[in-house]
């Protein structure tokens, strides 16, 4: 069992947060689907507030963990600094409803200098990105960006799709093990509320197997959140 | 001396960051002898100053005659710096001032100049320059850039995230903005700072139109501040984010703005551009340590759009920003832009 997952254990069924102390650097990040905190003191406040359970790691990739609690999943990857952690994304997709704080009006378009051109065949992948790991990004580019449907029949992409219609997928990072593969994404689209939808998401590939997890919660309280409006109509 | 020679904030503990480091790592005459380095007489002092409230100690580590610049305008002396801080003390009593970068460079003739980023956690119990105290919880960035010699701050610019502040706290940002310059317009005119760092960026050359490959960050720091800015905001190419940005880069900026990707960023510039039709832009000061570089500049143009802060004014306005970047693979994989976006709306507002 990874370090990663025996801390997973130890906060949420042992309830020991001291153990943060060691396990992350005081300047650690948690980003989700909703935003960013920084530091180590609010990572442990966040610990705080969650009950005491029972969990399931049901991947364990060193750096990148799924695991099981209560009926729900939930994805955790880090990335270290001397062995502690910097910076963690975690997405959970727990089923309670979520508020989402303010956002800035968005900016930018979501194909970046594609125009009119077709998504094509191969995925726009970050540098460093595992080699390994191209022949499933590019797959999965096709499926989702190319609305190849009929490479990956799982019902949540239709769903997602035909609630943001431009919907637009990015590949972040991967991780590349003997047996499994695990990819983080990014997901953007424009919703008929007019909002940006912006959310995390995360899927582990165990042969032709995979378990997806996005916060279906944080996807709902974007729709209805507040815009900050710097302009005062006096 | 090898830049990553010095331990950098990265892969370091605070207790390991604020332990004695025992001896010299690097020549800087006229510091303190509990200082091993730059960094160190930086992350050092700012936690003795703000965190252990020695607020005085400002006595031995600022110049007497030391000019702060800020987006308001400048502030001069020592006495002003430790005024300042004590005001702020008072509104955020238990602010933590976590360092995430210190890029530094060496000035010559024993001056460093180091860009401190900082991410502060603080409680808002008394009144600050936003509004009475709200008791609320908040999260900011500042980046000071400060010009060190012979263990004093000689001369600093200074860049907050007060808008992130203002949201957080509850106030409406172009709200405490137009306070600010009813206040501003109630003294007289314009003030003479801003018209001079105003003219100070219309005098700087415009750049030619070229299309030249983008230097290597990580090998010439320098020349690709220079060919970012003047081809990105200078000659309007915004397409060329996909050149310098990974395309999963992450982006933060004022009012606590967090972008991903080449879309997002490239959106921000032409958000940028599409406020301000005429912006000029001048680079003050880079610096470049380990995958990090620094780049402190000024922007000046005339609100004319409406992309980011309302309606069109017609006013001139001056930005003083400061942008962090973190290279990975010769490309920008993280940055973060501060600027002070209620003293820009204060300046739409008539005021400053």
């Amino acid at each position: 069992m990874s370090d990663l997952a025996t801390l997973e254990i130890a906060l949420r069924r042992d309830r020991n947060l001291a153990t943060l102390a060691d396990s992350h650097v005081h300047r650690a990040t948690r980003e989700d689907s909703l935003g960013m905190i920084k530091g180590r003191d609010a990572i442990t406040a966040a610990w705080v507030n969650e009950e005491a359970s029972d969990i399931t790691i049901t991947a364990d990739l060193g750096d990148m963990i799924a695991y099981k609690v209560k009926g729900w999943h939930g994805h955790r990857w880090v990335w270290r600094e001397e062995g502690h952690i910097l910076r963690e994304v975690v997405i959970e997709n727990r089923g309670d409803p979520k508020v989402s704080p303010p956002a800035h009006p968005p900016l930018g378009e979501l194909r970046s200098g594609e125009g009119q051109y077709a998504a094509g065949e191969t995925a726009t992948l970050p540098p460093g990105f595992p080699e390994a790991a191209r022949d499933i990004a590019d797959w999965l580019h096709q499926a989702w960006n190319g609305r190849a449907f009929n490479l990956c029949d799982r019902a949540w992409l239709p769903t997602l799709v035909r609630q943001l219609p431009d919907a637009t997928f990015y590949f972040e990072h991967a991780i590349v093990e003997e047996r499994q593969t695990a990819i983080l994404w990014r997901v953007m689209g424009h919703h008929a509320s007019g909002q940006r939808v912006r959310l995390i998401g995360s899927s582990v590939f165990t042969g032709d197997a995979d378990e997806t997890v996005i916060d279906q919660a944080a996807f709902a309280s974007q729709v209805e959140r507040p815009l900050i409006d710097y302009s005062l109509h006096a | 001396m090898n830049a990553n020679a010095i331990p950098n904030v990265g892969g370091r503990d605070i207790a390991q960051i604020l332990a004695q480091q025992g001896d010299r790592r690097q020549p800087i005459p006229g510091f303190d002898a509990e200082y091993a380095d730059i960094v160190d007489y930086i992350l050092r002092c700012t936690h003795r100053i703000w965190e252990q409230k020695d607020v005085g100690l400002i006595a031995t580590h600022y110049g007497s005659d030391i000019v702060v610049h800020m987006m308001t305008g400048p502030s001069f002396g020592m006495g002003d710096v430790i005024a300042g801080t004590s005001r702020t003390l008072s509104a955020f009593p238990d602010r933590t001032l976590t360092g995430e970068a210190v890029i530094w460079s060496d000035e010559g003739d024993g001056a460093f100049l180091s860009s401190h980023r900082i991410t502060s956690t603080a409680t808002n119990l008394g009144p600050s320059e936003l509004g009475p105290a709200t008791g609320k919880r908040i999260t900011f960035t500042t980046i000071a850039d400060c010009l060190c010699k012979e263990n004093l701050i000689i001369e600093e610019w200074l860049v907050r995230d007060y808008s992130a502040m203002a949201l957080q706290l509850g106030y409406h940002p172009r709200a405490v903005a137009r306070t600010h310059a009813a206040a501003d317009k109630a003294k007289g005119g314009r003030t003479e700072w801003r018209q001079a760092a105003i003219a100070r960026v219309l005098d700087a050359p415009l750049a030619p139109f070229t299309s030249h490959a983008m230097p290597d960050p990580a090998q010439d720091p320098h020349d690709f501040a220079h060919a970012f800015f003047d081809q990105i905001i200078g000659l309007r190419r915004f397409g060329r984010v996909r050149e310098v940005y990974s395309p999963a880069a992450h982006w933060a900026g004022p009012g606590g703005r967090r972008l991903f990707g080449w879309g997002e960023i490239s959106g921000w510039f032409t958000a940028l551009i599409g406020c301000f039709g005429d912006a000029r832009i001048h680079i003050q000061h880079i610096a470049a340590v380990d995958d990090m570089i620094a780049v402190r500049w000024e922007c000046t143009g005339t609100h004319d759009g409406g992309a980011l802060y309302g309606a069109a004014t017609r006013e001139p306005v001056y930005i003083l920003a400061v942008t962090h970047w973190r290279i990975a693979h010769s490309l920008i994989v993280d940055e973060v832009t501060i600027f002070d976006e209620v003293a820009l709306m204060r300046q739409m507002e008539g005021g400053l």
